[in-house]
């Protein structure tokens, strides 16, 4: 039916465009060195997160008591350098952040990602197909996004318990509604665009018109808020864990690593200190690139409201 | 009015759920005698108060009391409040009414919240106001980054490093606590780093969009004086979406004060949430959650009342 091979259609679709475009993308970022900061870091602390094992410099359970409580940029009795101080075991904090980014960054990335996946089929089949269904939808994403997030995640964790994977699935169930409400109106905007009114007029599903046509030309706007709703969740995974009802205490995240340091505040600053800093980092960096895409991709920002609407809720 | 009606309709009905939602979720978690008498209580005492509080009713009898209550100010009572940790086999013959307990804690809360939106407000407001006067001028790019960073920090962590840097190393403030003025200052500015943000954020795009409007044009062209073009014209109209972000950061803010509460001992209802939580002391859980929610959805409500208020031209209801 639909027949991609036609070479009158291939013409209009020259493959050449899509290289010029990413090397547009490239050079608007060697013009922003803020925002290839922020990639860079995001880039490095990815691979830190896969790679731990390689690029750590100590062991993550590596107790030392020789070395407990040294201060950053110390050296220890056996010479080891530690580059951050250690902490009350002698562990090494650098080693122990490297570890604890792999459960922060995994519970942003999962949490964001089900979240999306659920929140934009249901944004956009409810956004095209309308009617009740539209309706239905929509009264219960309105319902649940007034609701106060972290307090309702607060209070599934304690009934549920904390640990890694229940508070990756709390999260997947309480931000679903923001991708919703987001791509529902893209695809309300998109419904009488040329494109969607020529395909159904090609006889397509509306399944396939959803999924194929509308979805790849609202990619930007859900992924400029993919990477708001990363930062979102890393932070409130952060204080979820500090209260106890996240991630559980064998596995480190950097929430728990600020809960742990508190006990010793006066003594030891940089244990609260650097585990926030990564977090803060972390969001500061995902805020840049954010507000980057929004920009490199669509000059008149139309859909700019959006974001700003659904990035803030903690 | 049918749309305000509606709204409100809508609002009590969500109430209604979280209130249902909150009372079977923690019936799910185990025997409610148990759970309020502690682990060591002895069988007699768990069937007295089984017999007494009607727990042995089917759980839909149990709702209808329990909402039932709720509407007449009976929330409940706690026979573990005050204990630190989990009471071994005494307990207070006679259970702390839970609604004394959230409406001693709430004026801590509402001072808190109110302190640091004084503080978030003018301030945001303020820098994203300057930003958008001077564009691309150093000063606006200093409040996108500042305003970026307070969006990106982690509340309760600025808190604890408030506390190192003017508790512990300078001594200035206390590092906690509740009833003089120096204390609500740390928590308050802990909370307000992230609706100054929000706001400077808002404000900034809000008022570049109107002052790039023919109506400041003309009043420019016309010789009003730039600040009046500025705060009497443009603001006045960039204040709709500036009301939205502060409707919606007091709700955040409502729940923000838990962990910040938690961090500086302050006496309010996010401390009360923590504490009961960690004790699973589950009727103040149960209504306390119940009244912050029910903050959060009366603040979202007085927000869109606002809309009317400023904009009567608004027509609300059509929101697609």
């Amino acid at each position: 039916m639909a027949d991609l091979s036609n070479p009158a259609i291939e013409d209009v679709i020259d493959p050449k465009d899509e290289r010029e475009n990413f090397s547009d993308y490239l050079r608007a970022l060697k013009r922003d060195k803020i925002t290839a900061a922020a990639m860079l870091f995001l880039l490095a602390l990815l691979a830190f997160t896969v790679g731990a094992e390689f690029l750590a410099p100590h062991k993550p359970t590596g107790l030392n008591l020789a070395d407990r409580m040294l201060p950053p940029f110390s050296t220890g009795k056996k010479g080891l350098f530690y580059l951050l101080g250690t902490d009350e075991l002698g562990r090494d904090l650098f080693t122990r952040l490297i570890y604890g980014a792999r459960v922060s960054v995994s519970v942003g990335l999962l949490g964001a990602t089900l979240s999306c996946f659920f929140g934009v089929i249901a944004g956009l089949t409810a956004g095209y197909y309308g009617g009740l269904y539209e309706d239905l939808v929509m009264r219960f994403v309105d319902g649940m996004l007034s609701l106060p997030s972290l307090l309702v995640a607060l209070f599934v964790l304690f009934i549920l318990g904390g640990g890694f994977a229940n508070l990756i699935l709390v999260f997947a169930v309480l931000h679903w509604m923001v991708f919703a409400r987001m791509s529902r109106g893209l695809a309300l905007a998109a419904r009488s665009k040329t494109y969607v009114v020529a395909a159904k007029a090609m006889g397509a599903s509306g399944r396939r018109i959803v999924f194929r046509h509308i979805l790849p030309n609202v990619v930007a706007p859900i992924l400029v808020l993919y990477t708001l709703e990363v930062a979102i969740l890393i932070l409130s995974e952060a204080s979820l864990s500090f209260l106890g009802f996240g991630v559980q205490p064998p596995d480190p995240s950097w929430g728990l690593m600020i809960a742990d340091g508190r006990e010793h505040i006066r003594s030891a600053w940089w244990l609260v200190a650097f585990p926030g800093l990564a977090i803060f980092l972390t969001a500061l960096c995902l805020n840049l690139v954010a507000s980057w895409v929004r920009a490199v991709t669509d000059p008149a920002q139309r859909w700019r409201w959006f974001a700003i609407g659904n990035g803030g809720r903690g | 009015m049918p749309y305000l009606l509606k709204r409100v309709i809508n609002s009590v009905l969500l109430l209604l759920i979280t209130v249902s939602f909150v009372f079977f979720a923690c019936r799910m978690i185990g025997d409610p005698a148990l759970n309020m008498l502690g682990p060591g209580a002895n069988d007699i005492a768990l069937e007295n108060l089984r017999r007494a509080a009607g727990l042995n009713d089917p759980l839909w009898l149990q709702w209808v009391r329990y909402m039932g209550g709720l509407l007449q100010g009976d929330f409940g009572v706690s026979y573990r409040y005050g204990f630190s940790v989990i009471p071994e086999a005494d307990l207070k013959d006679i259970g702390v009414p839970v609604v004394d307990l959230v409406a001693e804690r709430l004026p801590a809360t509402f001072l808190l919240a109110g302190v640091a939106m004084a503080i978030a407000v003018p301030l945001g407001l303020g820098m994203g106001v300057i930003a958008a006067a001077y564009p691309r001028h150093f000063a606006d790019r200093l409040v996108t980054v500042l305003s970026l960073a307070g969006v990106s920090i982690v509340q309760f962590w600025l808190g604890l490093m408030l506390i190192v840097l003017f508790a512990v190393q300078l001594g200035w403030l206390p590092t906690g606590g509740y009833g003089e003025p120096g204390h609500v200052i740390l928590p308050a500015l802990t909370l307000a780093a992230r609706p100054i943000g929000r706001i400077a954020q808002v404000a900034r795009s809000a008022m570049l969009d109107e002052l790039a409007k023919p109506y400041v044009v003309t009043a420019r062209a016309k010789g009003v004086a730039e600040w009046r073009v500025i705060l009497l014209h443009a603001l006045r109209n960039a204040a709709i979406p500036i009301i939205t972000m502060i409707g919606d950061e007091l709700s955040a803010l409502l729940t923000g004060a838990i962990l910040v509460e938690k961090i500086f001992a302050w006496p309010g209802i996010g401390l009360l949430i923590i504490d009961s939580l960690s004790r699973s002391d589950l009727p103040i859980i149960q209504v306390s959650i119940t009244v912050v929610a029910a903050l959060v959805i009366i603040v979202n409500l007085l927000v869109d009342f606002a809309y009317r208020i400023i904009d009567p031209q608004i027509k609300l209801g059509q929101k697609a």
